[in-house]
C-alpha cells in the first residue's frame, strides 16, 4: 500500500510538473488501447464470419455462373425457392437450407419499460421459411408447442427489449408498412445469431412464401451441409443436372445452358467473395488494412511511451540518485518505475473499456469489452507487456550511474541512446507523413469523384422516373408544359440515367452488308437528349425531328472500329426490333457509367429511337436542365405539380422523384465512400497518436534541454537562435522522414487508387499538402515549446 | 574595466522579500584578477550573474566599459555577452548532448566565426590544454577535471576581456582544482581579466584582490599585491 502511495504520488508529480504533455500521453493511450480493441474486434469478427455454425467447414452456398438470360457471363447467389427440394433429394446432401435474401425491413413500437417511453423497434421481417433455421441450428429459448404457417418467431433481443422477459410465446405483435396493417402471433423466441453470420436477428415466419414455388423469383440463398468435401465435385455435378433437367422441362428459360456451371461456395470464404452484393461485404484488404493497423498502433504507442519515460528520465535522475544515496536498493527503484508504468497504462486500459463500455451503446456493431472476454484479455497482457518493456530500459538507465556522481553532474542519454531517440521520433514521423498523405489523396478522390468532368452537365441537370402508364402516355406534354417553367432550359427522356451504374445495356450491331460488327454500351435517348445533358458533337450532326431513328457513336467506338462513318447504316444483331439506322454523328467520351469502368476505352451509342419505334416508350427517365443559380426546390414543387397533372389516379408523394446526379453517385459509390470514409479514419487515428507523440517528445524535449538553452544563451545565443537550432533539428528530421516516407505513401496510395480507373491529376499534391501540415505541426510545436524555454531567465 | 555603483538587488516570492545585494559599489580594472568571498546566501552568485550580464540589478548604475549597461534589454545584454565576456562554472555546465569540440566552440558559432576557423581555434586550445585527444568525447566520458578544463577552454576561445568564475573548483578534488586554478593564473597573467566566486581561501590567494560580501553588501576589500 505505502509502495503503491508513492508511485501516485510521483505520477501525480509528474503530470502536475508537465500538465499538458502528461495528459496528452494519457489521452493518446487511452485513444490507441481503444484503437487497438476496435480494430482486432472488427478482424476477428470478419475472420470468424459464419464460423458460428455447428460444422460451418460442412456449409457451402450454390452459385451458378454462367450466361442466364443475355450474353454476360455472371455468377449469381441468388436462386429460386423449389431449388431447396430438389437439391435435397442429392445423395451425399446431409441438410439443406434457405434463406430470403430480400427481406421486408419494418418498425415496430413498443413502450419501453425502462424508461417508461415509447420507442421503435426495427428488423428484418421474412417471410416463411422459419422452420428451416434449424439448418443454421437455430436454439430456442421459449416456443409453443403448435405453431400455424401465420405464426412467428422472434429474437430473444426483442423479447427483453420490448417485454423484458424471453416468455412471451403466444403473445402478439402488430406492425404497418405501405399502409397495411399486419399481426402476427409469437410461436417462439430464438437466441440471437452473432452479427458475423449470414443469419438476420429478425421475424421469420412459418409456412411459405407466394413465391415458394416460383422458378423465375430469384430471391433465396440455397445452402448445403455435406457429408464429407470430397463429394462436393459430385453434388456441383448432380446439381447443374438437375438445373439443365428444369430448363429442358421448361421450368427455366436460359439462354445458353451449356455455358452454366455450379460452384459450391463454402459460407466462410463466399462472405469475401462480392458475388452477392447485399451479403457478401467482407473486405479482405480492409480486414488485412486493420489488423495491420492494430499491429502499428501498438508498436507506435510503445514508441510514444519509451520516448516519454526516456525523456522524464535524465530530469528524474538526481532524485533518484538521492534516494539510493538514502539506502534504496537500485532493484527496488527500479521496480518503483516500472510499477509506475504500469500504473499509468492500467488507468488508461481502465478509461478504454469504460470508454468502449459507453459507446457500446451509440455504435454499430457489440464493443462491449465484456462480450469479446478474449480481446480484452489478449489487449491488456499486451499493454501490460508493453508496459513493461517501455519502462525497463529509463528504469535501468536512470538507475545506471554511481550516486554520488549521478547527484554532482548532469547526465544525458549516451550518443547511441539519442540516436535511437532520433530513429524512434523519425519512425513517428514517417508513419504520421504516410497518413497524413494518405489522408489527403482519398480527400482528393472523393472530391474529384464529386466533381469530375463526366462530360455532360452534372450541376444543373436533375433526374426522375416517369412511373405512371398514364404519364407515360403524355410524355410529350409534359415535356411541353415543364419546359415552360420560368428557370427549366430543357427537358428530354432516356432509358437510363447516366453516369450513375457500372454497366448498361450492350448491343451487338452490324453493318447492313453484314461485313462489320461492334459491340457497343448503348443508352436509348430521345433527340433532346445531347442537348440537355450538354454532350458536345465532335463529328457529324445531333438529331433532328425528321430523323426516324439515329444512333450516335463516341469517339472511343470510333478508335475501335475504325470504318465507323457517319451516314452508315447499321442494324442491332439479335434484338427485339432490328431496325436499321444511320450512325449520324459523333461525340466526345463522357463517363457513362462509374469509375470503377474504364469509360475512354469503352465505346458508347446513344440510340435515338423514332416516335413509333416500341423502344421510344421504354424512355422513362426524365432529365431536366435548369438555369445556374435557380433554386431547386422552388422548381422541383413546380415540376411535380406538372407530373402529377398527367399521372392519373397513381399519385405519389414524391411525383418525379427528382435527383441530382450527386445523389446518384452518393448511392453508387456507397461501398467506395464507406472505404474511404473508414481509411480516413484509420489514418487519422495515425496521424493523431504519432502527432501527439512528437508533440510531447518536442515538449520535454525542450524542458529538458532547458539548461542546455540557458548555457547557449550565457554564452551569446538570442532567443531566435535558440528556437532556430531546434527547428534546425526537427526541420532536417522533417525533410528526412518524408524523403523515407515517399515510396510507402506512394505504394498505399497506388494500391488504395488501383479501385478507380479514373483518378484525379491532382493526387500528387496530397505529398506536398501533407509535408506542409506534418512540418506545420511539428514546426509549430518545436517552435512554440523552444520559444517559450529560450524565454526564461537565465539565472534560474 | 566596469564599474557598480550602489547596485541592489532583490527577489520576491509570494510572501517573502529576500535581498540579495544592498547598495554594492565596485571597480574592476582591466588585468584585474579578483575573488569575492562570503557565506552562502550573501549574494555572490547574484553579484557575479548581474557583472556577467545575465541579471539585472533593481537599482543602481553598472557601467562596462563606460557604457551603461544596467537598462538594456535581454537581446542587447546577450550581444554586449557575445566575445566579451567568458563564463566557468561550478557544476562545469558542459551540454550533454554536444561533444568537447562542439562545446568548447560554441561561443564562436554566436559570434559568427566561420566552421574552419572555429575548428582550428578549438584544436589549438585543446593542444594547449592537453585535452586533444577527447575532442569528441561527451562530457559524461570526462572526469570532473577534464569536464573543468573544457569549461574553461569554452570560456576563453572566442578571448574575452572578462572571465567569471563561480566557483570554479567547487566540484573538483584538490590535485583536479590546483590545475584548474593554475589554469585562471595562466590567463590572468596573459592579460584577461577575471572575477571569481569562491568559498576557498587557498584559491582566492591567486587573486589581486578580495572582496568579502555578507548580506548583500561588501563589508571588506584587500589588496594582495
Amino acid at each position: 500500500m505505502k509502495r503503491l502511495k508513492e508511485i501516485i504520488k510521483n505520477i501525480s508529480i509528474q503530470f502536475r510538473r508537465f500538465k499538458l504533455a502528461s495528459t496528452l500521453n494519457l489521452v493518446e493511450l487511452c485513444i490507441a488501447i481503444s484503437t487497438f480493441f476496435l480494430f482486432i474486434t472488427k478482424v476477428e469478427e470478419e475472420v470468424r464470419y459464419n464460423t458460428c455454425f455447428k460444422d460451418w467447414r460442412q456449409i457451402y452456398r450454390i452459385e451458378v455462373n454462367g450466361k442466364f438470360f443475355g450474353a454476360e457471363n455472371d455468377t449469381i447467389a441468388n436462386l429460386f425457392a423449389p431449388m431447396r427440394n430438389i437439391v435435397s433429394t442429392i445423395p451425399n446432401v446431409k441438410d439443406v437450407g434457405i434463406m430470403e435474401s430480400s427481406s421486408t425491413s419494418i418498425t415496430l413500437k413498443y413502450h419501453d419499460l425502462d424508461t417508461n417511453e415509447d420507442k421503435t423497434y426495427t428488423c428484418h421481417y421474412f417471410n416463411g421459411y422459419a422452420e428451416y433455421l434449424r439448418f443454421f441450428n437455430i436454439e430456442f429459448i421459449d416456443s409453443l408447442a403448435h405453431h400455424s404457417d401465420e405464426d412467428i418467431i422472434v429474437p430473444e433481443s426483442f423479447a427483453m427489449k420490448t417485454h423484458g422477459m424471453t416468455h412471451i410465446s403466444g403473445k402478439k405483435v402488430s406492425w404497418s408498412h405501405n399502409g397495411f396493417t399486419t399481426t402476427r402471433r409469437i410461436a417462439g423466441v430464438y437466441k440471437d445469431f452473432p452479427r458475423n453470420c449470414s443469419v438476420h436477428n429478425g421475424f421469420y415466419q412459418y409456412g411459405k412464401n407466394n413465391d415458394g414455388d416460383s422458378f423465375t423469383n430469384m430471391i433465396y440463398r440455397i445452402y448445403v451441409r455435406v457429408e464429407d468435401d470430397s463429394c462436393i465435385p459430385q453434388i456441383e455435378k448432380d446439381i447443374l443436372n438437375k438445373i439443365l433437367e428444369l430448363n429442358n422441362n421448361g421450368h427455366l428459360n436460359l439462354t445458353y445452358p451449356e455455358s452454366i456451371s455450379v460452384k459450391l461456395h463454402d459460407i466462410h470464404d463466399a462472405y469475401f467473395s462480392g458475388i452477392d452484393e447485399i451479403e457478401d461485404k467482407g473486405n479482405w484488404t480492409m480486414t488485412k488494412i486493420l489488423f495491420f493497423s492494430a499491429i502499428l498502433i501498438f508498436v507506435l504507442t510503445n514508441v510514444n511511451f519509451i520516448n516519454l519515460t526516456l525523456a522524464i528520465a535524465p530530469m528524474r535522475i538526481k532524485n533518484i540518485n538521492t534516494r539510493r544515496v538514502l539506502g534504496a536498493s537500485r532493484m527496488s527503484i527500479v521496480i518503483n518505475l516500472m510499477a509506475e508504468s504500469l500504473f499509468l497504462i492500467i488507468f488508461a486500459f481502465v478509461i478504454s473499456m469504460t470508454l468502449l463500455l459507453c459507446l457500446d451503446e451509440v455504435v454499430v456493431g457489440n464493443v462491449n469489452p465484456l462480450d469479446h472476454l478474449r480481446i480484452t484479455g489478449f489487449t491488456f497482457v499486451l499493454i501490460i507487456w508493453a508496459a513493461i518493456v517501455s519502462s525497463a530500459y529509463p528504469a535501468w538507465f536512470s538507475t545506471s550511474f554511481a550516486p554520488d556522481i549521478a547527484l554532482k553532474g548532469t547526465f544525458g542519454l549516451t550518443a547511441l541512446s539519442r540516436r535511437l531517440r532520433t530513429i524512434r521520433i523519425s519512425f513517428q514521423m514517417i508513419v504520421c507523413l504516410v497518413a497524413t498523405t494518405v489522408i489527403t489523396a482519398l480527400l482528393i478522390q472523393q472530391q474529384f469523384i464529386l466533381h469530375a468532368d463526366y462530360g455532360f452537365n452534372t450541376d444543373n441537370v436533375l433526374y426522375g422516373t416517369i412511373q405512371t402508364p398514364e404519364a407515360r402516355e403524355h410524355k410529350n406534354e409534359i415535356r411541353r408544359d415543364i419546359e415552360q417553367i420560368e428557370g427549366v432550359e430543357s427537358v428530354s427522356y432516356s432509358k437510363f440515367c447516366i453516369g450513375t451504374d457500372d454497366r448498361y445495356v450492350k448491343w451487338s450491331l452490324l453493318t447492313n452488308d453484314k461485313k462489320y460488327n461492334i459491340f457497343t454500351n448503348v443508352m436509348p435517348v430521345d433527340r433532346f437528349y445531347l442537348k440537355t445533358l450538354g454532350i458536345e458533337i465532335t463529328d457529324g450532326r445531333d438529331v433532328c425531328a425528321s430523323d426516324s431513328g439515329a444512333f450516335i457513336f463516341n469517339e472511343a467506338a470510333r478508335r475501335k472500329y475504325p470504318w465507323l462513318k457517319t451516314g452508315h447504316p447499321m442494324f442491332p444483331y439479335d434484338n427485339d426490333s432490328p431496325t436499321d439506322h444511320n450512325v449520324v454523328g459523333f461525340c466526345k467520351n463522357i463517363i457513362f457509367s462509374s469509375l470503377r469502368i474504364k469509360n475512354d476505352e469503352e465505346a458508347l451509342m446513344f440510340f435515338i429511337p423514332g416516335k413509333e419505334d416500341p423502344y421510344y416508350n421504354t424512355l422513362s427517365t426524365i432529365n431536366i436542365r435548369i438555369a445556374e443559380g435557380k433554386d431547386t426546390e422552388e422548381l422541383r414543387d413546380k415540376i411535380n405539380e406538372v407530373y402529377n397533372r398527367y399521372s392519373g389516379n397513381l399519385k405519389t408523394e414524391n411525383g418525379l422523384n427528382l435527383s441530382n446526379i450527386k445523389d446518384y453517385l452518393a448511392k453508387l459509390y456507397f461501398e467506395e465512400y464507406n472505404f474511404l470514409i473508414q481509411l480516413t479514419i484509420i489514418a487519422a487515428i495515425f496521424m493523431f497518436i504519432t502527432l501527439i507523440g512528437v508533440f510531447c517528445i518536442t515538449l520535454f524535449e525542450c524542458e529538458y534541454r532547458r539548461k542546455e538553452i540557458a548555457i547557449r544563451k550565457v554564452f551569446g545565443a538570442t532567443t531566435t537562435q535558440v528556437t532556430r537550432i531546434f527547428l534546425r533539428k526537427y526541420l532536417t528530421l522533417t525533410i528526412c522522414s518524408t524523403l523515407i516516407s515517399l515510396p510507402f505513401s506512394y505504394m498505399l496510395i497506388d494500391k488504395l487508387m488501383s479501385r478507380f480507373t479514373l483518378h484525379s491529376e491532382y493526387t500528387f499534391l496530397a505529398f506536398p499538402i501533407a509535408f506542409l501540415l506534418v512540418a506545420l505541426a511539428i514546426l509549430g510545436t518545436v517552435a512554440i515549446q523552444s520559444y517559450r524555454a529560450a524565454k526564461f531567465r537565465i539565472r534560474n | 574595466m566596469l564599474r557598480l555603483e550602489n547596485i541592489k538587488k532583490s527577489f520576491s516570492t509570494d510572501e517573502i522579500e529576500t535581498v540579495a545585494l544592498n547598495g554594492v559599489s565596485l571597480e574592476v580594472k582591466e588585468g584585474d584578477f579578483l575573488a569575492i568571498m562570503g557565506p552562502s546566501g550573501c549574494g555572490k552568485s547574484t553579484l557575479l550573474n548581474i557583472i556577467g550580464l545575465l541579471d539585472v540589478p533593481n537599482e543602481g548604475k553598472y557601467y562596462l566599459n563606460d557604457r551603461e549597461v544596467s537598462t538594456l534589454n535581454e537581446n542587447d545584454r546577450t550581444r554586449l555577452r557575445r566575445g566579451t565576456i567568458g563564463f566557468v562554472f561550478q557544476s562545469f555546465n558542459l551540454i550533454d548532448e554536444l561533444n568537447v569540440e562542439e562545446n568548447i566552440e560554441l561561443p564562436l558559432t554566436y559570434i559568427g566565426t566561420k566552421k574552419d576557423e572555429r575548428k582550428r581555434l578549438v584544436s589549438e586550445l585543446l593542444k594547449k590544454l592537453n585535452m586533444g585527444h577527447r575532442a569528441t568525447h561527451f562530457p559524461q566520458q570526462l572526469s570532473g577535471g577534464q569536464q573543468q578544463r573544457v569549461a574553461i577552454a569554452r570560456a576563453i576561445i572566442s578571448k574575452p576581456k572578462l572571465i567569471l568564475a563561480d566557483e570554479p573548483t567547487g566540484n573538483l578534488d584538490s590535485q583536479n582544482g590546483k590545475e584548474v586554478m593554475e589554469l585562471l593564473k595562466q590567463l590572468h597573467e596573459e592579460g584577461a581579466t577575471i572575477i571569481m566566486v569562491t568559498h576557498s581561501q587557498r584559491d582566492a590567494l591567486y587573486a589581486d584582490r578580495i572582496v568579502n560580501l555578507l548580506d548583500g553588501q561588501i563589508i571588506e576589500q584587500d589588496n594582495m599585491i
